[in-house]
């Protein structure tokens, strides 16, 4: 087996081991440098959070689990984070069972963090079964009635956060961070009929098909992947701070030009082989 | 914003209205004989040479409708799995079901025990064949992997709704050295399987299949007056870009308040 | 007449706890299984019609409902809207029915399997263990036994969710073989969507900023940076694919969705003798 051949035919458990390296050495060193590039979309979900009235109530809807914690975790953080800064009351909402646990940490690690309140700054509204035709549309027309209490079962009257939240006009912004394919349900059946901007967090993957609706209008800004909350972290003052998003952001700079070098590699030993066949079989067309 | 905005508007019935004509007048025309013609599809094409394979190795065939429910999506990887089993019945393959889904685990093991009844083999159905594993994505996708290599399957079929496991499942589908095929409306998984499978159908050609495989007038006139719903989304997309053209570049002719006020007015850009 | 059905129908709706819940999960199930029994016993040609006529009255519930919602205009109400939950709940209860049957589907495989010792037997032996395990510990969770949420936690987050997430970080491993398996320039196609595939990912990432960064913010050069190729990629040429192929699966669910609504699907079990 001759040198090209080899290349094209590096064994797959030598590839795994090289990318679990090329990903977990940044990981550990944990760069604090941010992105300098802002995409559009980041920069639009910026400003639109930072024109949400104070007296509206923001709905963080968590549809990820621990599979996409790496992408979602860090989106999450920094939308409540930036909602945290200026003040804007939120509720968290979540579709996923292992996401209500994880959003609630989140929200809880920056509570302590940032001097901020249970059932005063926030709500975390719990677990709930994901039926968008009834309960989005329930929220928007009767948000007290469908929503009722929260995680603890505390009734959401006797908590200031939500207490006066009656209708979609109280609701400025739906933040919705997602693996899944979701937005389409959001858009028919709340942020569109009841014109509220809707804030699209998506894991990177997904971020390719949204375009057409950040084009049309019908997402007012999106998160891409954990590179769009490392980006969104800049916009919020934390441009040299070493957070999970400006790690990962690194590591996954790492990982593609990983992957770009191997397929160049795998690339040079094709053409050296097809070139070398062409030869040995007769010099050429 | 009143909830009327919830509904319908003139818009969706004009759209939604023409879709409907096209569909229905086209598969009453292809049912009174009209002859209709569909282009090759290769990776339909390519579904009797997989199941060729795996009877000459005498492996069996692995078919997968992926996270689907009972849903449109669920019911179209069906019409196919009917079609694949039917053929592998011919052949005496056994074929394996794994389902994500208890709904469409049931329909599954109908149409699977209605293929080889069609077939005139009904003792070659075994119901363990077809089998539900768990709803959860990822023990479903564990279990999808563990069936490729216990199985040693020959071939696999991926056709139906797809999320982030589709590179688990054709990854080692292409360690077992499966001929795979691949099936999804799913747009963000399609790069995967096409980097993956042997054969990927993309999109719409998706819900071309059932009437390629089939060649049943019905679905064959279905398709064709899809693709004149597509030609009127296509002439919209038109007279809407130059509406909106004319708008900016001469705002003060009557032709353009004609259109705003009678066309664009039903497509508005922003929520909504 | 309404009124009384909403009283009824009130009533049915209450919460109930202890015995009564028992009684009532106890007598739904049989008279799921009643209405099982009777529809099992329909005349074969009739069966036919049955589903015809419910997946018909299904479809046009739905279709009303959002295209010709009738507005009470006494209550401002739309009556259709209002029976959204219930029509919802509705399929719940048959997706449970369903998952009975998928439950019995798994116990069939495993059972037969540990009976025999058949091959792997003790990946079965797995199932019933976790089956019960955790079936049982949610139960006793539920009724606030001394213990028993630190131990289901431990199954859940300790045992289920680590598993997943481990399942999916597969997927940063197979992504890297797959790509450098299949990006082969084999065609002048393959090349092109190669160097876009290149681009794209450098653009997303801080790198790529930095491999360019000597090139002028603005102006005409600007354009050549490779975060504002990338981005163009991804919101001029993607976006178009992406819009073709969504008009074109929209398309096709739709005529999938009106050709079952009618009962005109063809070419496999919907248009089988039941």
């Amino acid at each position: 087996m001759n040198i090209f051949t080899r290349l094209q035919t590096i064994d797959r458990r030598v590839l795994y081991l090289l990318i679990a390296l090329v990903i977990t050495v940044p990981l550990l060193v944990r760069p604090g440098r941010h992105p300098r590039v802002k995409f559009n979309e980041v920069r639009n979900a910026y400003k639109t959070i930072s024109n949400v009235p104070k007296d509206k109530l923001v709905i963080i809807s968590i549809t990820w689990g621990p599979g996409t914690t790496a992408e979602n975790g860090p989106q999450t953080e920094v939308m409540m984070r930036h909602l945290f800064q200026r003040g804007v009351k939120f509720a968290v909402v979540s579709w996923d069972q292992a996401g209500n646990e994880l959003s609630y940490e989140i929200g809880k690690k920056l509570e302590k963090e940032m001097g901020k309140k249970y059932g005063v700054d926030w709500v975390h509204l719990g677990y709930r079964v994901y039926y968008p035709q009834v309960v989005f549309r329930g929220m928007a027309q009767n948000f007290q009635k469908v929503m009722e209490y929260d995680k603890f079962h505390t009734p959401l009257s006797k908590l200031p956060a939500v207490s006066g939240v009656k209708t979609s006009k109280d609701i400025g912004a739906v933040i919705e961070i997602t693996p899944s394919g979701t937005l389409e349900l959001w858009i028919a059946y709340f942020n569109g009929p009841y014109r509220i901007p809707l804030i699209y967090c998506p894991t990177a993957v997904m971020a390719a098909e949204a375009y057409p609706y950040i084009d049309s209008g019908q997402i007012n800004g999106m998160l891409n992947g954990v590179i769009g909350a490392a980006q969104y972290e800049a916009l919020i003052g934390m441009q040299n701070a070493k957070t999970d998003a400006a790690a990962t952001s690194w590591a996954l700079s790492a990982a593609h030009i990983f992957i770009i070098l191997l397929i160049v590699v795998g690339n040079l030993g094709y053409l050296a082989t097809k070139r070398a066949a062409r030869g040995g079989n007769g010099g050429g067309r | 914003m009143g909830e009327s905005t919830v509904y319908a508007n003139i818009a969706v019935y004009v759209v939604e209205g023409l879709l409907v004509f096209f569909i229905v007048y086209k598969i009453i025309s292809a049912r009174r004989g009209r002859q209709l013609f569909i282009r090759r599809i290769p990776g339909l094409s390519a579904l009797d040479e997989a199941v060729g394979r795996a009877t000459e190795m005498g492996r069996p065939m692995l078919f997968t409708p992926g996270l689907s429910g009972l849903s449109i999506i669920g019911l179209q990887a069906m019409a196919i799995m009917s079609h694949i089993v039917k053929r592998a019945a011919k052949y005496g393959t056994r074929v394996i079901v794994p389902t994500a889904d208890p709904l469409l685990y049931t329909v599954a093991e109908e149409v699977a025990k209605d293929a080889y009844n069609a077939e005139g083999v009904p003792e070659q159905f075994n119901p363990e064949d077809i089998r539900y594993l768990s709803d959860n994505q990822f023990a479903w996708a564990s279990g999808v992997v563990g069936t490729l290599h216990r199985e040693k399957v020959a071939t696999a079929f991926y056709f139906g709704y797809y999320a982030a496991e589709s590179l688990i499942l054709t990854e080692n589908g292409q360690m077992v050295g499966a001929i795979q095929i691949a099936g999804t409306p799913t747009t963000t998984q399609i790069p995967f399987f096409l980097a993956s499978c042997d054969y990927t159908i993309i999109g719409d050609e998706y819900y071309a299949a059932s009437a390629y495989l089939s060649r049943e007038p019905t679905l064959l006139g279905s398709l064709v007056g899809q693709d004149y719903g597509k030609l009127t989304m296509i002439a919209l997309i038109i007279v809407g870009a130059i509406a909106v053209t004319l708008g900016a570049l001469y705002p003060d002719w009557t032709v353009v308040h004609w259109m705003q006020s009678h066309f664009l007015k039903y497509f508005q850009r922003g929520v909504g | 007449m309404g009124q009384s059905l909403h009283h009824i129908w009130t009533w049915l709706a209450m919460p109930r706890h202890g015995l009564a819940l028992a009684v009532f999960i106890i007598g739904a199930l049989g008279i799921g299984a009643l209405f099982l029994g009777i529809l099992c016993s329909v005349p074969a040609r009739f069966r036919k019609g049955i589903v015809m006529a419910v997946t018909f009255i299904g479809g046009l519930y739905l279709s009303l409902e959002f295209l010709v919602p009738y507005k009470n205009v006494h209550t401002g109400k739309y009556p259709l809207t209002e029976v959204m939950p219930t029509v919802a709940n509705l399929e719940i209860v048959i997706g449970c029915f369903a998952l009975l049957l998928g439950i019995w589907n798994l116990f069939q495989i495993h059972g037969k399997t540990l009976m025999k010792f058949g091959k792997d037997w003790y990946n079965s032996a797995i199932f019933f263990l976790t089956f019960f395990s955790i079936a049982i510990l949610g139960f006793l969770r539920d009724k606030g036994v001394h213990g028993t949420p630190e131990m289901f936690s431990i199954l859940f987050s300790g045992f289920l969710l680590s598993l997943q997430s481990t399942t999916f970080s597969l997927i940063a491993f197979y992504i890297v073989s797959a790509a450098y398996r299949a990006f082969r320039i084999r065609s002048a196609e393959a090349g092109f969507m190669m160097v876009a595939a290149t681009i794209i990912m450098l653009a997303l990432v801080p790198v790529g900023a930095l491999l360019t960064a000597w090139l002028p913010e603005t102006g005409f050069l600007s354009a050549f940076r490779l975060e504002r190729i990338g981005y163009w990629i991804l919101t001029s040429p993607n976006m178009a694919a992406q819009r073709a192929i969504a008009f074109g699966v929209a398309v096709g669910a739709l005529a999938t969705g009106l050709r079952i609504w009618l009962s005109l699907e063809r070419g496999s079990f919907f248009d089988r003798q039941l």
